[in-house]
Formats: C-alpha cells, structure tokens, sequence
C-alpha cells in the first residue's frame, strides 16, 4: 500500500476515535469511553440470618456472592442474591437488617421474610 | 516540543522509537497474564457451574442456547488466554497471541458487571494491533523508524482519554466531589471486612480506617480534600508525561497514585492500574 493512502487511512481512524472520544464528554448515550469507574455508587453495610428447612438459623454473607474482590452492594444486588438463596433451596427464609450509604446519605435497609426493603 | 504533535502533523510519519511499544507489549501481556491467572482462582473456575448464581444471571440474560454454549468454552478459554498472555509478554508469535487475549478478554463483557477494564483493555491492544514492529523476544529495538508511530499516539490519545473523562465524570458526581464517595467507601470497607471471603486481599492501613473510616463530618472534609487532589492529578498527568522535562515526575507521580488507587482494589485494580502505568512508555519521546 503506498504510504499516503496508509498514512490517509490512519488519520481518517485517529479523527473517527477522537469524535467518538468527545462524545463520551457529552450526554449522548453510550457505553464505552465513559469511564465512570469510582464515582457514584450504593454501600450496602448488612448482616443476614438464613432459616434453614428444619429451623436452624445461621449467619449468612451477602458479601461472598459478589464479583471477587468487590464489597459494593447495591439494593438491586441484594435482592437478587437473596432470591438466589431461597430459591436454589439453602435458606427456607432470610432475615436482616443494615443501612444503605448513597449519593442521598444513608437510609435503613430491612430483610424481613427474604424481602427486601429500603425505609 | 514533544515528538506527539510532530507525530500527528506528519501524518504518523514522523519516525520514533520503535521500542516504547514493544516495552508496552511486555508490560500489556504480564499484566493480563496475572488478570486471567488470577480469574482462574478464587471461585473463577466454577463460575457458571450448574446451580450458580452466575449460570443463572447469564440464562436470563442470553437464553438457554448460548448460555451453554459459553459455560462450554468458558474453562478451556480461560487456560488457552493465561497461555496466550504469557508467550505475548515473551514475544513468541505476538500477533496471534494478541488476538487470542483480546478475544479471551472480550468474553468476560459477557459475564462481569463492571467492564471499564476490559474496555480499556480491548482499546490498548486495538493500539498495539496497529504497531507494525511488535518486536521478536524480549529484544527491544530502538533504531527510529515509523512502524510504531501510530500505534504509540493511539495509546496516548487513549490513556490521555480515560484520565481527562473520568476527571470530568468524577466533577459531575457530587457524591465524588464532596467526599463523601471515598468516606463511604472506607467506612463500608472498615464495616464489613470480616464478612468478606477474601479478607486479605485489601491493603487498606489501619490508621486509615481507624481515623477516617467513621464518616464523621471531619472524616468526609479530608475525603474531599483528597478527592479533589485526584482530579487535579488527573487532568494534569497526561500533559505532564508528554512533555520531556516533566515525564519522569509525572511517571512517578502517577505511580504513586496507582498505587493509592489499588489499595482499595487491589484484584480489580490489577488491570486498570498495570495498563495505564503501562502507556508511560508510550507518551516518552
């Protein structure tokens, strides 16, 4: 390939990354170029018993049903993990309580019946 | 003047040393050799095993069909990727090893949540696809030439990108920009790491949970103080590693910071920080 039409192409590339690199500036939708990492997010600080079949209650760790390395915990997450425990048959029930830090401060979190309910 | 914008005004036929890219490629493949080994403990290896949460998110997600195909190339994936990053950092057949890890990295956006370090991970080595002169062996090559030039302002403009957006994203949260993101963060942290499973991979010191993990008003005004240092650091590094007289500086100063950032990270973080400590090679003349 001659060297201008490389040279032509690559900055027809380089020009196409940058605009798309400047929308991520923008409100414009999109997933990537958005490097949202470390800014906003949901802490979830809570402590779960789970009522076995036969009555017996143990503490439960929402905390090892993460992505390894992770303790962010958002309401969307605890829910599917508690539905997760109680319907794969471990837990009969899961019972609860904890306080959920966000952007608005902090409010109460309750687990009553493997519900869950932010107050 | 930096070689970058002679670089760009010539059209990427401004000659430069080949051997930058090359040290990335080495610090590209180690990095991602020690991401996908490390993929492959902690729980990794039975990750959409039957009964799982995972298993169960992904059918949900993609349908019976190719939620069994992926649970079928799942573990071999992630042998033949830790293979392929390993002969990548050596230099062994670099281009079909290359291919082998992005395409190894790109499965993880089908399973994991959070995929800004793959998405930085697929866009480096897009840029180090480009580089015409990969180097053979750990042998780098510094006679000038202009087979790497484009990739090498690819990576700048790349790792210039994801510091200048996330200073501007980091602005827009208040939650950010108070202090009380990191306050909550160490607070939550100091809270709950007994109920972790891997309890010993924070690297978090005790005098910071100790003095500023209670989320008192005090605690949340330091936390601000440092998060407004971040942003700081973090519009000004990439123009700072661009310029000759102040790369060193700006290395060593945005080695610090990674190093502060994977303390409260440390397994995801080993991606993200490794790569963008990486791309300094890229922005020295």
């Amino acid at each position: 390939m001659p060297s201008s039409v490389l040279s032509a192409a690559q900055i027809a590339v380089t020009v196409a990354l940058v605009a798309w690199m400047i929308s991520g500036f923008t409100r414009l939708p999109g997933r990537w170029l958005r490097w949202k990492m470390f800014c906003r997010g949901n802490f979830i600080i809570v402590t779960l018993t789970g009522t076995t079949k036969d009555g017996r209650t143990e503490p439960v760790s929402a905390y090892s049903y993460l992505t390894p390395g992770s303790f962010l915990l958002g309401p969307p997450q605890l829910v599917a993990i508690v539905n997760h425990l109680v319907r794969s048959g471990q837990y009969d029930r899961i019972d609860g309580h904890g306080r959920l830090l966000s952007e608005r401060g902090e409010q109460r979190v309750e687990v009553r019946d493997s519900r869950v309910v932010v107050l | 003047m930096s070689w970058f914008f002679d670089a760009l005004s010539s059209g990427f036929q401004h000659p430069t040393d080949p051997g930058h890219l090359q040290q990335f490629r080495i610090v590209f493949g180690t990095v991602l050799a020690l991401r996908f080994a490390l993929s492959i403990g902690q729980g990794g290896w039975d990750r959409l095993a039957p009964g799982s949460l995972s298993l169960h998110l992904t059918q949900k997600r993609f349908g019976l069909t190719r939620t069994r195909l992926l649970a079928g190339a799942y573990r071999p994936m992630l042998i033949i990727r830790t293979a392929a990053a390993l002969t990548l950092a050596a230099g062994l057949a670099s281009r079909a090893s290359l291919l082998l890890v992005l395409a190894g990295a790109a499965m993880e956006m089908l399973y994991l949540k959070s995929p800004n370090s793959i998405h930085y991970t697929l866009l480096t080595g897009a840029a180090l696809l480009a580089a015409g002169d990969l180097g053979h062996g750990l042998h780098i090559g510094h006679a000038p030439s202009t087979a790497n030039t484009w990739a090498q302002c690819l990576l700048v403009l790349i790792t210039t990108d994801i510091y200048w957006n996330s200073a501007w994203q980091k602005t827009r949260s208040r939650q950010f920009r108070t202090g009380l993101y990191l306050a909550q963060w160490i607070h939550t942290y100091t809270q709950v790491k007994d109920q972790l499973p891997y309890r010993h991979e924070h690297a978090i010191p005790g005098f910071v949970r100790r003095h500023l993990g209670n989320l008192t008003n005090r605690d949340i005004r330091l936390w601000r103080l440092l998060a407004t240092t971040v942003i700081a650091a973090e519009i000004a590094l990439p123009a700072a590693l661009l310029f000759p007289r102040t790369t060193p500086y700006a290395a060593a100063a945005g080695i610090a910071m990674h190093i502060a950032f994977t303390c409260l990270k440390p397994r995801q973080l080993v991606t993200f920080s490794g790569l963008t400590t990486g791309t300094y090679f890229a922005f020295a003349a």
